[in-house]
């Protein structure tokens, strides 16, 4: 269920009148269970099949980690982890997989299978694996099945996040809190907020961004500029609009879960931006990603080809085509040099470490201007496409 | 129990300022002088109402030709004609073509609205099965009109697929009793002389930065644009714009409502190569049969224009426009 | 600017935090608590979206994940 439509509004008017109306509190946690069944039924009946399988698999993996010391523990995460990315990438990457294969080969050499992506596999990917890995390393200390269904079906976050952490949501159905007035207020204005946000804002900047989807003439370059900019407001008020609707549902039910966005074009430098920006995944993937790969451990070669690395998966995350591979990659490089310019230059010049406005402004128009360029590769159909906008921009 | 009261509280309160909104608008929107893009059932049923009080003296249907496509509301052939007097109401739209003509036509009579005549244009372009307009009837003229069709005429119109869908049932529920949302692609029109305000904004921004006239001198037509807009199979009773047109036509002759049909001008030099045959003529004649034996008057302005006079292949300027609002003006004064 | 995580989820925001931060919320305050007040704004809100949305149908911009 898209969020902006009446459908949704009927769903989730419905199941909180019921739920504070009419669920006993003992009953909630099942209940949450239910509803979320229903709303990825909604979608495509078959596939809840798929992610209660997976989800089963990651509880039983789990739970057994729990019960085993921890040098046993290594089968069931490499197993519980090995299904979760198989049937990600069968179900997003294959087609992508097979005709780089075949590029390679020169020839049809696997079948390019067209599957529908199950509804926001990515998402319930990295949240089963979150937990996998933290039964693993011993940060989980209960695990209890009614607890992890609701937390894997939990509707308000089923669709696009924000990516739960299992440690913060379980303990808040024991019990569940019920909020005050001053809370109900501030999630409804949330939710209303966040749709006014994407209808206002996100899907009226469809009218402009038509140069950065199909780049060619007559396109001049205010064109391309006025679009990249478009493009960047869209996906952020999108994005957020979305977030902020998911966290104000998720408020009614009486369960907070995380923020995503912090006004993330006022970063100052990259590496701020993605401490603000779809915070959910950044934190994610540098406590699953990043950090086991090393992190800033190492050399500042091993630490370059870590950010880039784990920079590089965030792109192939979200999408399976190259585009996004290169913008994953250009927030890398971005980073890289970011902390390079940081550790190399900075303490060498004074002037780089003055609170003036000016550095200030200037730093974060240079860091809206990297983003804003990045975008070009995430929204561009193709790398011709891309390589199409920035010459129409600058030549 | 104690989260439901506040939100049932502020919710009450949203809807009853929505219901009181909802009142002033209703009461206030305004007429247009032609139909938006993407105008709703509830505009139509609201200029019909105030055409009850204040019958037209003629009503104009068809397409984007006479609603005025590429000229301005006021440069439209019904603003032309209500300029030399007669009171025109504008009911052509864009995606226009017989079956939408039948309709419309339909619509406004079950309305209680009785014109003292009828223009409409015949486009033959409508006649091809691969027009997008062939057998699809604007979602909201068809919300209007289809309980007016036979089931017969019904089977004959393709709705869109997700018509059907959840979604679209409860969205068509909620503006069945919130006027605001039921009319905001009106609204919208009405405010920022476009679909919408992102698109008018980009509209002001194209002509401040001149993308616009690059866009248009771009896509300037050229003949291969029209490959395949006319068909050319000669037309019998199983074409369904055939089917609607001679529906209309018995409609009118039922309902005793003079009517003069416009054949569509059409840019023969830039069609050339697909319209200057006899299966075309023999098309037209078909038509002009039709109509004549409907005791209608035929205006044949099918190549009564020049290339000058055209923006495309059947879109008129405004000098071409006045020309065929005088003529239009002398038949009905013939009346 | 530290905004304080609710104590149980880290990265989220408390109530306080959100109202310091977001400028509606923190121009209406506790006000906005009041069933009047919310249900006004949220009514200017909805219009706002009405008569400023897009004609084209509103679509997530993420719809394969």
């Amino acid at each position: 269920m898209i969020f902006t439509t009446w459908v949704f509004a009927a769903f989730a008017v419905l199941t909180i009148g019921l739920y504070w109306g009419v669920v006993p509190q003992r009953l909630r946690a099942p209940y949450l269970v239910v509803v979320g069944a229903i709303f990825y039924a909604y979608a495509i009946p078959i596939y809840l099949a798929l992610i209660v399988a997976l989800s089963a698999i990651t509880y039983v993996a789990s739970y057994a980690m729990l019960r085993v010391p921890r040098p046993g523990r290594r089968p069931y995460l490499l197993l519980g982890v090995a299904a979760l990315l198989a049937t990600l990438g069968y179900f997003k990457y294959a087609h992508f997989i097979a005709a780089i294969v075949a590029q390679v080969a020169r020839r049809d050499v696997l079948p390019l299978p067209h599957v529908v992506v199950p509804l926001a596999i990515s998402f319930f990917t990295f949240e089963f694996v979150h937990v996998l890995v933290d039964a693993y390393a011993g940060k989980i200390e209960r695990l209890r099945p009614m607890d992890f269904a609701a937390f894997a079906l939990f509707f308000p976050t089923l669709v696009a996040g924000p990516i739960k952490r299992f440690e913060s949501f379980a303990p808040q159905l024991h019990p569940i809190a019920v909020p005050d007035g001053r809370t109900v207020a501030l999630d409804l204005y949330r939710i209303a907020l966040g749709v006014a946000k994407k209808t206002i804002v996100a899907d009226s900047m469809n009218a402009f961004t038509g140069p950065i989807l199909r780049p060619g003439s007559p396109y001049g370059h205010i064109d391309y500029l006025v679009a990249m900019l478009c493009y960047a407001a869209k996906i952020y008020f999108d994005f957020s609009g979305y977030s902020d609707i998911a966290i104000g549902v998720a408020g009614l039910f009486g369960i907070r879960i995380p923020e995503n966005f912090d006004r993330p074009y006022r970063a100052r430098n990259i590496s701020v931006f993605w401490r603000r920006w779809h915070m959910s995944l950044s934190s994610w993937v540098r406590d699953y990603v990043f950090v086991p790969l090393g992190g800033s451990r190492g050399s500042a070669l091993v630490t370059a080809i870590n950010l880039i690395a784990a920079m590089a998966i965030v792109g192939l995350w979200h999408g399976a085509a190259w585009t996004f591979v290169i913008w994953g990659v250009w927030h890398g490089v971005g980073l890289v040099v970011h902390r390079t310019w940081r550790e190399n230059v900075v303490p060498h010049v004074a002037a780089l470490r003055t609170e003036s406005p000016l550095v200030r402004g200037l730093s974060t128009a240079t860091t809206f201007a990297f983003v804003t360029s990045g975008w070009v590769f995430f929204a561009a159909s193709s790398l011709a496409n891309a390589s199409l906008v920035f010459r129409g921009l600058l030549f | 129990m104690t989260v439901l009261r506040p939100l049932a509280f502020a919710l009450a309160v949203l809807v009853s300022l929505l219901a009181i909104a909802d009142v002033v608008f209703a009461a206030t929107f305004p007429s247009a002088p032609r139909l938006s893009e993407n105008f709703s059932s509830a505009f139509v049923r609201l200029e019909l109402a105030r055409l009850r009080a204040q019958p037209p003296e003629t009503i104009v249907l068809g397409d984007s030709v006479l609603w005025g496509y590429d000229v301005s509301a006021r440069e439209s052939v019904p603003a032309l004609l209500e300029r030399r007097g007669i009171r025109a109401a504008n009911f052509a739209y864009q995606g226009g073509s017989p079956v939408n003509t039948y309709a419309t036509l339909r619509a406004i009579l079950a309305s209680g609205v009785r014109p003292a005549s009828v223009v409409f244009n015949v486009n033959q372009k409508t006649f091809n099965a691969a027009d997008s307009a062939y057998s699809v009837v604007h979602p909201s003229m068809w919300e209007l009109a289809r309980p007016l069709f036979s089931s017969g005429d019904a089977r004959l119109v393709t709705t869109p697929d997700d018509a059907q869908t959840l979604d679209a049932r409860l969205d068509r529920t909620i503006a069945r009793y919130w006027q605001l949302y039921a009319m905001r692609a009106d609204l919208r029109e009405a405010l920022f002389g476009d679909v919408d305000a992102g698109h008018a904004l980009d509209a002001l921004l194209e002509g401040v930065t001149g993308a616009g006239a690059r866009r248009r001198a771009a896509h300037r037509p050229k003949p291969s644009d029209f490959e395949g807009t006319y068909d050319l199979t000669p037309l019998d009773d199983s074409n369904v714009s055939a089917h609607f047109l001679k529906r209309t036509i018995a409609l009118l002759a039922a309902e005793r409502i003079p009517a003069i049909a416009i054949l569509t001008p059409t840019n023969h030099t830039l069609l050339h190569a697909y319209v200057d045959g006899p299966e075309y003529a023999a098309n037209l004649a078909y038509v002009r049969r039709s109509l004549a034996r409907g005791g209608i008057v035929v205006i044949d302005a099918d190549r009564a224009f020049g290339p000058d006079d055209f923006f495309d292949n059947d879109h008129l300027t405004a000098a071409a426009s006045a020309r065929l609002a005088t003529r239009v003006a002398r038949e009905l004064a013939r009346r | 600017m530290e905004e304080t995580d609710h104590p149980a989820v880290p990265g989220s925001r408390d109530v306080a935090a959100v109202l310091r931060t977001d400028p509606l919320a923190a121009l209406l305050g506790a006000r906005l608590a009041h069933p009047v007040v919310l249900g006004c704004v949220l009514f200017a809100l909805v219009v706002a979206a009405i008569v400023l949305g897009p004609s084209s149908e509103s679509r997530f911009i993420y719809t394969d994940f």
